[in-house]
């Protein structure tokens, strides 16, 4: 039925893929920015913004692959999904390749595979499938389920450790549930259940994660070290102003003071250079972008299509929210990425799958015409 | 499509995902507002402090020059060798490159890692240099120079050192410098750590004139503290020269003449207050003081028993034994009209009370007049000048002429020497004076203490006419005149006349002094170091009794030929008597200052 019909076309949305593109390149402008170190020899460029590209194209053809798979037919390899994932996690833990003290890599000999990034479409196409056989609102017994099924692979990927990826995974399928609808008294105890463990979880958590709490509400007390981070990223985001410092004039990051400036912080990169002005312009441009996507879920007219387009809408939005918020200063400090600006290739790949798969739901929607 | 219990139902479904958006825009705006608008320079001039840094540029310190400009105190560049690491892509590579400094230059190894280890533990960045060996000679630098190509990491780096070019000769009055002590820091407070500050001597007192002003560099650096370019804010300016009044011929005259001794000579323009020479011996060189000696060589320095740190001249006080009588003589002449034509019979000793005041002549002057009696130093007939005078008298006499108070020469560590009073002993031992002490003092023994450089200005005022100076270091157009001898002209003239024959006529103590052509005056002095003697113990030779039991020779003189005037006081340590300990000293300084290997003081 692929590529023969003209309806496709008819009914692709350009605007979403117009909006992904310029995200893109923005973040490829500001990459090469974030590649500059200032050296006592001149000036040394690290050539993240081309493999960025190389990267992008790559995820392109992602893209293009989810876009041409008919989205239903997710739906029979749900299951399979889950299982290949889970293990994969498994397989991980046991044999995984370790970068920087976090176990997240499998070595498949030409290239390495991050099996998080599988498990976040996991994630999505699961619960999507799980609330589209559903009737009325969610009960007890469907949080349960939900929370067990969630609860392996995630506790799986905080186990890498990989914080982020964990954090996001739950708040996305969190915000599919309350999407759906939960019944008023469930939402209300799981509140309290969430508040009630936040002692427990805290005396769990790592002695370093604590401090990046503690360093979000009193940030000039760990000045030289805990704090360092984000304060030099508030610095960056400061200093830049209304105007901004002007393109490749960013000291912050030229001279190194920015930490992890082309990955979680490359966002104050932006702001220091580009200022208030542009920073507000970058922020808008990525509310368009959220906002196509909730076009889509408005226009699709099956319920798996629009659940899975709700769960890729809260996947973004969560990335946005808490790496803008932490480096605002507003959230605790998370390797969580900004999407289309971190440099990163598993997670561009991702990203453009994913939203080829919105793209799909958004094209099939004149399937439920007749 | 959707199955709805709208009660029961939180969510206003699509709605749900706009207000997310909004609320996502509306936080992260209002967060940016505050961060770039409300707070835009508070964290501007962060970022611009994160990467500007002011950094001193070294201002070179005041060259130091004698009366004829001749360089004394200078400033040289000197070689370190440091590693940096960054430049060695392995650190094994820094270790080859270190074994084969030590290897050229034939240092121990162990010694030389051990250095660098400490610098890595310092927490010394890879890209700045570890220095592993300082002050090293301009030979050896070369050595490491042309095989730098296979020394990767290594540096060779200049620095600028304080050299004294003389040595030990004039140590005393150059002093040296160093790093600033704490102290230090405190009482100049444009000093910081590793600066250079002048440590004793001129070096010191000079201070502020010879300390030149710091320049200013504006650096950018990266986060690592890696300075990325750099540029000057503000020139630095070296520090005022300075002449001193010392001439450096005469001075490494005298120290060579001195070498072997322990003592201290001072020579004086008396019109000027010029001090033409300062010694005192044995010495330092303030040269290996300035760049830093190891503690141990620091408490050999300073446990050395013959104190060559110790300026003699003017921080060591010492009874001032017969020359002292030249203070009581002055009195005596304004006191007593007829001194000149009084006589005393000396036997050899003195009795007063059951207690017996030898003469230093043991069988005696015999019958002896006022200027035989300073000729020939008699000790008797000063005996009766002191009783007659009482120590009321002599005290308050002695300090009119400057004795027991500091001269303000411009020297740190003066001592201002010692006159004994009457209300003092009672005060100090509970005990009244005792008129045998006043015989003692007039002798000047006992209490009685002076420094060299006292003496030698207290001749400056006899042959001046009276006039008490103070002795300049420095060359300056200004004589300062603080004060006058308590003493006619007439009488002055009388005692130099005396002095003169205590070295020209028959029976003066100073007869070893006497020089064709040059007209001389001079009073001996020897100085009690143990203040009773037995009777057998008189009777030994000089090279018979303990080297710390001798006593101290003092020699002062004048000379005077033409137009040229000098004093030259002379002490040697433990030297015997005056004309022997220290005559020949003052006898072949005076020669020299009038031979035609000296060019004069002018």
């Amino acid at each position: 039925m692929f590529p023969l019909d003209r309806r496709f076309f008819s009914h692709f949305n350009w605007s979403l893929l117009g909006i992904i593109l310029v995200l893109f390149t923005v973040g490829v402008i500001n990459l090469y920015s974030a590649s500059i170190l200032k050296l006592e020899s001149g000036i040394k460029l690290i050539p993240y913004f081309k493999k960025q590209l190389i990267w992008g194209g790559i995820g392109f053809i992602g893209y293009i692959l989810f876009l041409v798979l008919d989205y239903r037919k997710f739906r029979q390899m749900v299951l399979p999904l889950y299982v290949i994932s889970v293990i994969l996690l498994i397989l991980v833990l046991v044999v995984g390749k370790t970068n920087y003290g976090a176990t997240r890599w499998l070595n498949l000999g030409f290239f390495t595979f991050q099996p998080t990034e599988l498990v976040k479409l996991t994630a999505i196409l699961w619960t999507a499938n799980y609330l589209s056989e559903r009737v009325g609102p969610l009960g007890v017994k469907d949080c349960i389920k939900i929370g067990v099924i969630m609860g392996i692979p995630v506790l799986l990927i905080v186990k890498q450790p990989d914080l982020g990826s964990g954090i996001n995974i739950l708040l996305l399928v969190g915000g599919m549930m309350l999407f759906y609808g939960i019944k008023k008294r469930i939402l209300i105890s799981i509140f309290i259940i969430v508040l009630l463990f936040v002692p427990v979880v805290w005396n769990h958590m790592h002695e370093y994660q604590k401090d990046r709490i503690r360093v979000l509400f009193n940030s000039e007390k760990y000045k030289n070290n805990k704090g360092y981070n984000i304060i030099q990223s508030k610095i960056a985001v400061g200093s830049g102003g209304f105007w901004g410092k002007g393109f490749l004039e960013g000291t912050q990051s030229k001279l190194r003071f920015l930490p992890e400036k082309h990955t979680d912080f490359v966002f104050a990169v932006f702001a220091e250079e580009w200022g208030f002005v542009g920073s507000i312009f970058l922020v808008f441009l990525c509310c368009l972008f959220l906002y196509q996507i909730a076009r889509v879920i408005e226009q699709a007219k099956d319920s798996f299509g629009v659940y899975i387009t709700v769960g890729i809408f809260f996947y973004f939005f969560w990335q946005f929210f808490i790496n803008m918020g932490m480096v605002l200063g507003i959230l605790p400090v998370v390797g969580i990425p900004l999407p289309f600006l971190s440099y990163g290739g598993s997670s561009l790949i991702v990203n453009f799958s994913l939203l080829g798969l919105v793209s799909n739901v958004s094209m099939r929607r004149f399937v439920f015409k007749e | 499509m959707y199955t709805k219990n709208e009660e029961d139902i939180v969510s206003g479904r699509i709605k749900i995902v706009y207000v997310c958006i909004f609320l996502l825009f509306l936080a992260i705006t209002i967060r940016l507002w505050h961060l770039q608008i409300f707070k835009g320079n508070y964290y501007y001039v962060l970022s611009k402090k994160n990467r500007i840094r002011f950094a001193d540029i070294y201002a070179p310190r005041g060259i130091i020059y004698d009366r004829h400009l001749r360089i004394v105190a200078q400033n040289l560049p000197a070689y370190a060798i440091g590693i940096i690491r960054e430049d060695c892509y392995k650190e094994s590579k820094c270790e080859e490159s270190i074994k084969k400094v030590s290897y050229f230059l034939n240092r121990d190894l162990d010694e030389l890692m051990e250095t660098f280890n400490r610098g890595k533990k310092k927490g010394i960045k890879p890209f700045n240099p570890i220095i592993i060996l300082r002050d090293l000679s301009f030979e050896a630098i070369c050595k490491i120079e042309v095989r730098l190509s296979e020394l990767p990491g290594v540096v060779i780096i200049p620095y600028p050192t304080r050299v004294y070019p003389y040595g030990e000769i004039g140590a005393h009055v150059l002093g040296y410098v160093g790093e600033p002590s704490e102290k230090d820091l405190i009482r100049f407070p444009y000093l910081k750590p590793g600066d250079i500050v002048g440590k004793a001597g001129v070096e010191r007192v000079f201070e502020t004139e010879l300390r030149g002003i710091k320049g200013k560099k504006r650096l950018e650096v990266d986060a690592w503290g890696r300075t990325l370019s750099e540029k000057v804010v503000k020139r630095g300016k070296q520090g005022n020269s300075l002449k001193l009044a010392l001439d450096f011929d005469l001075e490494s005259y005298i120290y060579k003449r001195m070498e072997n001794k322990t003592g201290t000579c001072v020579v004086m323009d008396p019109f000027s207050g010029d001090v033409l020479a300062l010694v005192s011996v044995p010495s330092f060189d303030p040269t290996k003081l300035s760049h830093g000696i190891s503690k141990k060589e620091w408490i050999k320095l300073v446990s050395n028993k013959f104190h060559p740190l110790q300026n003699r001249a003017i921080s060591s006080a010492y009874p001032p034994g017969s020359v002292f009588k030249l203070v009581v003589a002055m009195l005596a002449m304004n006191k007593f009209k007829d001194i000149k034509t009084h006589r005393e019979y000396c036997p050899g000793f003195y009795k007063l009370g059951n207690r017996v005041f030898r003469c230093w002549k043991k069988w005696g002057h015999g019958w002896v007049n006022f200027k035989e009696a300073i000729k020939q130093s008699c000790d008797v007939y000063f005996y009766k000048l002191g009783e007659g005078l009482g120590i009321d008298e002599i005290s308050q006499f002695a300090k009119k002429c400057g004795l027991g108070k500091k001269t303000e020469i411009n020297l740190l560590g003066e001592s201002p020497g010692f006159i004994p009073t009457r209300q003092w002993k009672l005060k100090r031992f509970h005990v009244p004076w005792q008129k045998g002490e006043t015989l003692n003092v007039s002798i000047g023994q006992g209490y009685v203490l002076v420094t060299p450089i006292q003496i030698a200005r207290l001749i400056c005022s006899i042959v001046n006419g009276g006039k008490i100076l103070r002795p300049k270091i420095i060359m300056e157009d200004k004589t300062y005149v603080l004060g006058k001898l308590p003493v006619r002209q007439a009488y002055l003239n009388d005692l130099k006349k005396i002095m003169i024959a205590t070295v020209e006529e028959k029976h003066g103590t100073a007869n070893i002094l006497k020089t064709k052509g040059v007209v001389i005056g001079a009073k001996t002095g020897t100085a009690q170091v143990v203040s009773i003697k037995s009777d057998e113990e008189r009777k030994k030779n000089v090279e018979e009794i303990p080297y710390e039991k001798r006593d101290h020779a003092w020699m002062a003189s004048f000379a005077i030929k033409k137009d040229r005037c000098y004093v030259v006081v002379c002490l040697v340590e433990h030297g015997g008597h005056g004309a022997s300990g220290a005559g020949p000293v003052v006898r072949d300084v005076i020669r020299y200052l009038f031979s035609r290997r000296y060019k004069g003081h002018n």
